[in-house]
């Protein structure tokens, strides 16, 4: 089964490839290289009795289409969405390599078509962490008292909505910071809010970050300070306006967040029942 | 292994103790990236998509005009007949129609 690796896709993708599968650790520098590889790949195509297919179409066929029901079920009815999530992931990460093997999609004979493994590997990590963590959090807004509509994960066509819900008629993704990295690489950010997390090496925890656009800052008010990207993980905890050439958005820790929007939510409920 | 090797160069038994210790290890490197560099990352990737360029190629032949991506754009963008199409979804479809003689 020849493999066609696509435009662009250089040596050094190549190289960063192979060091992902490896597990090798990464300067910011080369993980931008990461991004750039695994965001090629989606065009990287390998020939099927159906003719040239792309990876993104395997990858959705043969792991995602099979496997995503189960994992997200599994998930919505964990007690510990994190605990359960490990090893879900792990179980359907070992079945990749025999699946693509057993359709003839995987050969030692073909090394390229070992791209389309690294590929089931990577997109199978970012959705199932995706998710994991998009669980997590709807289900902290609930218990929060945040109201709000979500999209329904278990539902495959709900699940593909450009957005995954809705706060006080705003639009807002939740997004681990790789797929949100994934997004701002390609495309400025559509939505109007998006929560998102990220290690704190120094305090040896993870902390939930949320943007928002102005106009959705504006419906829970207050004062930010203004701040550049390159300087926000050093000033983080508190509230920032980032500027970025002509697209401002605010910065709030996850915890401030909510509070303001339960404010504003209780406010809004009183105004109704008068 | 040569650090400048690609995937590619792996034999088949590498290759699957490979893929076993990064499932034990949790799929290295698709957790939650640290603080600093995700904002560094951000910042790079805001600067380069807004810096981008997608050159496009035109040839014209028994006056139709054919266009190709430049290969300094392979990657960045698609085209099919007089269709562009970008990354983030925008289409780009150029009408071409020849100039009408100028009249006196």
């Amino acid at each position: 089964m020849p493999v066609r690796l696509p435009p662009g896709f250089t040596e050094e993708h190549r190289v960063i490839t192979r060091r992902f599968v490896q597990g090798e650790s990464f300067s910011h520098i080369e993980r931008a290289w990461l991004f750039e590889a695994f965001d090629l790949l989606h065009r990287a195509e390998v020939a099927t009795g159906a003719g040239w297919e792309s990876f993104v179409v395997i990858y959705e066929r043969l792991i995602e289409a099979p496997f995503a029901a189960d994992y997200l079920r599994d998930l919505v009815e964990a007690q510990d969405v994190e605990v359960t999530a490990e090893p879900l992931r792990a179980q359907v990460s070992r079945e990749i390599m025999p699946i693509l093997r057993k359709a003839g999609l995987i050969d030692p004979a073909e090394p390229l078509s070992f791209y389309l493994l690294a590929y089931c590997l990577y997109w199978w990590y970012a959705f199932a962490r995706g998710y994991a963590f998009e669980v997590k959090v709807l289900r902290d807004l609930k218990a929060s008292g945040i109201r709000y509509q979500a999209h329904d994960v278990l539902d495959s066509r709900a699940r593909r909505s450009p957005f995954d819900l809705v706060v006080m008629g705003f639009r807002g993704d939740i997004k681990t910071s790789i797929y949100f990295l994934h997004v701002t690489r390609t495309q400025e950010l559509p939505h109007d809010f998006y929560i998102t997390r990220v290690y704190a090496p120094r305090e040896w925890k993870h902390i939930l970050v949320v943007f928002l656009t102005e106009s959705a800052w504006e419906a829970i008010d207050g004062e930010a300070m203004p701040v550049t990207l390159d300087a926000l993980a050093a000033a983080l905890p508190g509230i920032f306006r980032l500027q970025q050439d002509d697209t401002s958005l605010i910065v709030l820790d996850y915890e401030e967040w909510k509070t303001r929007v339960l404010l504003a939510q209780e406010r809004i409920r009183r105004r109704e029942d008068e | 292994m040569n650090n400048r090797e690609g995937l590619e160069t792996l034999g088949w038994d590498e290759l699957e103790q490979a893929v076993e210790r990064f499932i034990a290890a949790d799929g290295p490197g698709t957790d939650d990236l640290p603080a600093d560099e995700f904002f560094a990352l951000w910042a790079r990737f805001e600067a380069d998509r807004r810096r981008q360029v997608v050159e496009v190629e035109g040839e014209i032949a028994e006056e139709e005009v054919h266009l190709t991506l430049a290969p300094s754009s392979m990657g960045s963008a698609e085209v099919e007949g007089q269709e562009i199409r970008l990354p983030d979804g925008t289409r780009i479809v150029l009408r071409f129609r020849f100039a009408q003689a100028a009249t006196a």
